[in-house]
């Protein structure tokens, strides 16, 4: 590491990002999605029981799903799937950055705790199905489905590194090639959840090793879990070809070019699929202090809008 | 690419359109022949109309700009735009009180609301009626002391405080408070540009009278959205990748 580094810089020069190889919005959006993601393919992504569906038929593990809310009136029919002895997950089947997830983890009489500890009732969670239903959580509105389904628990391995949730690899896949992965740790600021941008924990993690390093939280770089103060650096995760090549498999079925597969590792540290994003953000390059097009520049895909097939060849 | 050059055709085909209209009805009578329909002759509340019509697509391309080229995000691609037309003709701090008030009021009943366990058409229809009786009250309690908004616009902004009131919420809840302050903000001070550029007379003056400058506007929104390089706000998000590179990074 350079000793002279400078910690007091407001501002990078676009030509110093550029050599970096970092990837902007703009260029995200017109180079990649605009070119290797068929709008026709988004409900893919979007809906996640159609990916749900794909990845099943390829043999990848998905959550089992209990249940699948679509009317207001389905609402009183539900109470045998929410009785779960695992707890379960409510959220909507089409929705981003981890909007409208509700993770129950156990009942307590006829309330409902969630993994970060609030107690609901069975009219607050209706409430919220509800709110689901009428599209408060999903794109422009439309009314969407509730999805509840098998929550999946902490693997042993990041128990201590993960507070009120259960934390997951992000892996973004270019033309079916895992170009970068990072592990995101729920935290008390995140309520729980996954996303970076509400509060969650990302850490950078090495492809060739799976072993992670360096962190951020909030857009500062941290070494430590801000709640449990572990270290979130040198972690390795269990499994990680297996994860890799889950996250490729997907890439395939799901037949776009550049996606972001969110994966857990369940109790025998077998790698399920969450879901996948059509949109992949990217603060997974604060994470790894890299950027994206350094690992996607690479990789010589398909040709533009033929996304889903094995590029012909392949380095790095 | 294809596409590239099929933008390129489109930007030059309308500056010359746009060009060339301009130029003619320019050239013509000292520049105080236009278009028979939209004319200086119509009455002041129909010119006042069609002025806010034709600025719109103004603060289209200042919202486009902000959100491509600084990274600014707003609440929704036109509430900045709309937010700004409803007072065109309004003193600014004004508008930015009326504003203030009425977004106060609705995010506060916003917030108690959530305990009553409303349908979402149900809650959205309650905030609007606290918008509209806000706005209804502020606008008469001014007109009292000659300090009333024009009337054409008042009606455009019920709808987009009505939604951004519900997006700010959403945000807070779903995202952080922190992130959702910081898109309103951002939604307001949008709002602000737009409303500072439409009170410049020129900018009036020109889209009424030469409406053919809006190919011109679409021919820059064309650019816009083929802008492929980084956003300021980018400059500073990932101004810590620009060092040497950290080791492990695979």
């Amino acid at each position: 590491m350079n000793p002279r580094r400078s910690r007091t810089r407001w501002w990078a020069w676009p030509s110093e990002l550029a050599k970096r190889g970092v990837l902007g919005m703009n260029s995200r959006n017109l180079d990649l999605l605009m070119r290797y993601n068929p709008r026709t393919g988004y409900s893919r992504l979007d809906d996640k029981l159609q990916t749900k569906a794909i990845c099943q038929a390829v043999g990848i593990a998905v959550p089992r799903t209990y249940a699948v809310v679509e009317t207001h009136r389905d609402l009183g029919a539900l109470d045998g799937s929410l009785r779960q002895p695992g707890g379960f997950v409510a959220k909507p089947a089409q929705g981003s950055g981890g909007r409208g997830i509700v993770v129950v983890e156990r009942r307590d009489g006829r309330a409902f705790v969630t993994t970060s500890g609030d107690r609901l009732s069975g009219e607050d969670l209706t409430h919220h199905l509800a709110g689901i239903l009428s599209g408060l959580y999903s794109f422009g509105g439309r009314g969407a489905r509730a999805l509840i389904e098998e929550r999946i628990g902490v693997h042993e391995r990041f128990r201590e590194a993960a507070v009120g949730g259960t934390p997951d690899i992000r892996v973004v896949v270019f033309a079916c090639v895992p170009v970068m992965a990072m592990l995101r740790l729920p935290t008390r600021a995140s309520g729980g959840r996954a996303n970076l941008h509400q509060g969650a924990v990302g850490v950078g993690v090495d492809m060739a090793t799976g072993r992670t390093f360096g962190g951020v939280c909030g857009g500062r770089a941290v070494r430590r879990h801000p709640d449990t103060d572990a270290a979130v650096g040198g972690i390795a995760v269990p499994g990680w070809e297996n994860v890799l090549e889950t996250a490729a498999k997907a890439g395939r079925a799901l037949e776009m070019g550049y996606i972001g597969v969110d994966l857990v590792l369940d109790a025998a540290g077998h790698p399920v699929v969450l879901e996948a994003n059509v949109r992949p953000g990217l603060g997974i390059q604060l994470a790894n202090g890299a950027g994206l097009w350094e690992s996607i520049r690479r990789i010589r895909p398909p040709q533009p809008g033929v996304a889903g097939a094995p590029p012909p060849s392949q380095t790095g | 690419m294809r596409d590239h050059r099929a933008a390129w055709l489109t930007v030059l085909a309308l500056l010359a359109a746009g060009g060339v209209c301009l130029a003619i009805r320019a050239g013509a009578a000292g520049g105080t022949a236009v278009l028979p329909v939209l004319g200086e002759q119509r009455s002041p509340p129909v010119r006042d109309t069609i002025a806010v019509l034709l600025l719109a697509p103004v603060g289209a391309l200042v919202t486009a700009l902000f959100r491509n080229l600084v990274g600014i995000r707003t609440f929704g691609s036109f509430a900045p735009t709309l937010l700004a037309l409803s007072f065109v003709h309004t003193d600014p701090w004004i508008e930015a009180l009326l504003l203030l008030c009425v977004m106060a009021v609705g995010i506060s009943l916003r917030a108690l609301l959530g305990g009553l366990r409303l349908l979402t058409v149900s809650r959205l229809s309650v905030v609007l009626v606290a918008v509209v009786l806000s706005l209804a009250v502020l606008v008469a309690f001014l007109d009292v002391r000659g300090l009333a908004p024009s009337a054409h616009g008042l009606l455009l902004p019920m709808v987009v405080l009505t939604m951004t009131i519900e997006h700010f919420h959403v945000s807070a809840e779903q995202d952080t408070p922190g992130a959702a302050f910081v898109t309103l903000a951002g939604t307001l001070a949008v709002a602000a540009v737009c409303a500072s550029l439409f009170r410049v007379r020129s900018v009036e003056t020109a889209v009424t009278r030469f409406p053919e400058v809006l190919l011109l506007v679409v021919a820059v929104l064309i650019l816009v959205g083929r802008y492929r390089g980084f956003r300021l706000v980018e400059l500073w998000r990932f101004r810590d990748l620009a060092g040497n590179p950290e080791g492990g990074a695979g």
